[in-house]
């Protein structure tokens, strides 16, 4: 019964870890596929989503939940702005330059928030002290807090999905997607459709943001090293896909669990890649097709 | 007439070539040169500490006059010159190299961490330019045989000694679980920590290390529910100590105490009042009262440096304290004799009495056993600095 409680933990713990990975993955994903645009900068606004969270925390000691009514708008009109200022420069470019000139552009973007964030609010770590007290069920303990965040992940993503099929812009996005020339030719206005998609990709990471410094710190540099993580989620699950990214998520998070248990913490991001190797070898394209 | 003029040529050759390059080399300052982590993965230790050695300067060189060199028999004033190493190896070579060939320092102080630090110690070994270490407490930095530097720091394995002497003192706590994120320095504390706590007398009952980066420690939680130590000892730095704390404490762990080798205000005001009772290493606090500390707080009010805040300001300072006594103490600037100056440092800085073992380089600070309790840091070990009695168990909820 031990065993089988400790591995009901594990999975438990995997999925709540997975669910905070996928929301800042599907961001990415969706910016990639709708843009042919590599956001480098995505890991930079989870960065800045949490230290408004912080600020915000620090000055008010709001519920960090409720903070996310702050958070989606800015960061909706932040991603509107960031597309208009330095992606919509260069995205008449053809593709593979498109790609570079992104990378290249999104690269140096990054850099300056990092500096820019070092400069004004230093360079230490910053958390926020919010806690929820745990449960137990059947033996197994329960994050109160890291529950909450993956249910307000799932039904995040329920929205995004159901906003993706039903509304114009969602079947524009859809249709951009499937195939961009022919949303051009219905009259589908393709570049309204990448600011926006910007708008709401840069918020989704800012929301996953929010869920990150309430379980983690944040400092001006973790940004590059979760882009990675979030770039490996979108090759896992297949780029442009809402399932793929929470897919894959939960993968990484469940895999990384189980190998920390079971054959140490060292071996948690190796089992974790390894799974991802495998998955790609199997399926060149990753799980999921597009949206 | 022709024979004249040769011998006149010859005894001006002479004056340029000997009594010129001695007026021209007499020293006019002192020149001390060191590379800082103002930006980069360590900037987050080092903040501004370049304004630290700025205001250490012109303390030195408005309220003191200078520094004392024998050899001149006068006071000279001091130069810093310090450059950012972005916290990476190269970069730091790359400027030390800098400091003693192209601004002629006549000593250097050491970067932070040890990283960067090992790879920097080749610079004044091959230039014989005298060094200083500041933070840097790796034990393979020491044990090398180089001759051109001196470390202010303790080895990184004798980090918590104060800590399990106080235990030891206490008679309560008996077992202890072991947690490291794996980088060289939190890695190094706990494989000294075992052995020592061992030896005065603490089981060990979990011990793992774990990547840093790691932010799902679920594994590690449920072995150490079952194994349901007096203490749990995390040797690491502060992403990776408020992460685990935060998920022990939603996993329902509640040892007798906590402790934490590093915790600073970022850690303690990322937990808030669930850092209550944890105790840790302080490398000084107020309540210590050795050397100067009024000179220590003035450059620090200077320099708008908060020590609670920035824990490692007191080693960078505690190395500049020893360049001063070094250099005033040496027969003069030539690196020989400063170098020998440094080895034979005896006196009492900020850290407490400052010395240096005398094969490896490497001083015997000790760090001090210290508690949050109630939003401050008081030091609870040893007894002669203590603030406040140490608080065992943990009351907190």
């Amino acid at each position: 019964m031990a065993d089988l409680q400790i591995i009901i933990q594990l999975v438990l713990a995997g999925v709540l870890q997975g669910g905070t990975y996928a929301l800042a993955a599907f961001g990415l994903s969706l910016i990639f596929c709708i843009a042919d645009v590599l956001n480098i900068t995505h890991g930079e606004f989870l960065m800045l989503g949490g230290l408004v969270t912080y600020i915000v925390y620090a000055a008010t000691g709001w519920n960090p939940f409720l903070i996310l009514l702050i958070v989606i708008p800015l960061f909706v009109l932040v991603g509107l702005i960031f597309q208009k200022a330095f992606i919509k420069p260069i995205l008449n470019r053809p593709p593979r330059q498109l790609l570079f000139s992104s990378i290249v552009v999104t690269v140096g973007i990054a850099t300056a928030i990092e500096d820019t964030t070092s400069f004004i609010w230093g360079p230490t770590v910053k958390g926020v002290s919010f806690s929820m007290p745990a449960f137990m069920v059947g033996g197994v303990v329960v994050s109160s807090l890291r529950l909450t965040i993956l249910l307000s992940i799932i039904a995040l993503t329920v929205f995004l999905h159901f906003y993706l099929k039903k509304s114009f812009m969602g079947k524009a996005i859809r249709a951009i997607l499937q195939n961009r020339e022919g949303a051009t030719v219905i009259g589908i206005n393709v570049p309204r459709v990448v600011t926006f998609v910007f708008g709401i990709a840069i918020a989704l990471a800012a929301v996953a943001g929010v869920f990150y410094v309430l379980q983690f710190t944040i400092g001006p540099f973790i940004g590059l090293p979760l882009t990675i993580r979030y770039i490996a989620i979108v090759m896992l699950g297949g780029s442009g896909s809402l399932i793929g990214s929470l897919v894959g998520g939960l993968i990484l998070g469940v895999a990384e669990t189980f190998a920390g248990f079971f054959l140490g913490s060292h071996w948690s991001l190796t089992v974790a890649f390894f799974t991802l190797v495998l998955v790609l070898l199997l399926k060149p394209q990753g799980l999921f097709r597009h949206v | 007439m022709r024979k004249a003029c040769l011998v006149l040529a010859l005894a001006l050759v002479l004056f340029v070539g000997t009594v010129l390059p001695s007026v021209a080399q007499e020293k006019k300052e002192i020149v001390i040169g060191m590379t800082l982590c103002l930006t980069g993965r360590f900037a987050v230790d080092v903040g501004t500490f370049d304004k630290m050695v700025k205001a250490w300067e012109n303390y030195v060189n408005t309220k003191q006059g200078g520094l004392y060199v024998k050899s001149l028999n006068k006071k000279l004033p001091v130069r810093t010159i310090v450059y950012d190493d972005k916290s990476d190896q190269a970069t730091a070579v790359r400027f030390y190299e800098r400091l003693v060939t192209v601004d002629k320092c006549d000593l250097l102080i050491g970067p932070k961490s040890s990283p960067i630090t090992f790879p920097v110690t080749a610079i004044p070994e091959k230039y014989h330019v005298p060094m200083v270490l500041a933070t840097a407490n790796t034990p393979a930095i020491f044990e090398r045989g180089f001759k051109w530097f001196v470390g202010v720091n303790c080895l990184s394995t004798d980090w918590s000694d104060a800590y399990f002497d106080m235990l030891q003192k206490g008679k309560q706590a008996k077992t202890v679980g072991y947690v490291a994120e794996d980088t060289p320095h939190t890695r190094e504390v706990y494989e000294g920590a075992i052995p020592n706590a061992e030896k005065k007398g603490f089981k060990t009952l979990f011990k793992e290390i774990a990547p840093a980066g790691t932010t799902d420690f679920t594994s590690m939680l449920v072995k150490l529910k079952a194994a349901d130590p007096d203490v749990i000892y995390v040797s690491s730095f502060t992403p990776f100590g408020v992460t685990f704390k935060k998920q022990a404490k939603e996993f329902g762990l509640k040892p007798r105490e906590w402790h934490f080798t590093h915790f600073d205000k970022s850690f303690t005001g990322a937990l808030g009042k669930d850092s209550n009772y944890v105790t840790g290493e302080h490398q000084w606090l107020s309540s210590v009262t050795y050397g100067n500390t009024k000179k220590f707080l003035e450059i620090l009010k200077e320099a708008k440096i908060d020590p609670e805040e920035y824990l490692d300001v007191s080693l960078h300072y505690g190395a500049l304290e020893v360049a001063e006594v070094g250099i005033e103490k040496s027969a003069s600037l030539k690196p020989d004799d400063l170098m020998k100056s440094l080895w034979a440092v005896n006196f009492e800085s900020i850290l407490g009495p400052m010395y240096f073992e005398q094969k490896k380089g490497h001083s015997f600070f000790k760090q001090y056993a210290a508690q949050y309790i109630d939003g401050k840091y008081y030091i609870v070990y040893p007894d002669k600095f203590a603030t406040h009695k140490h608080v065992y168990p943990n009351p907190a909820p």
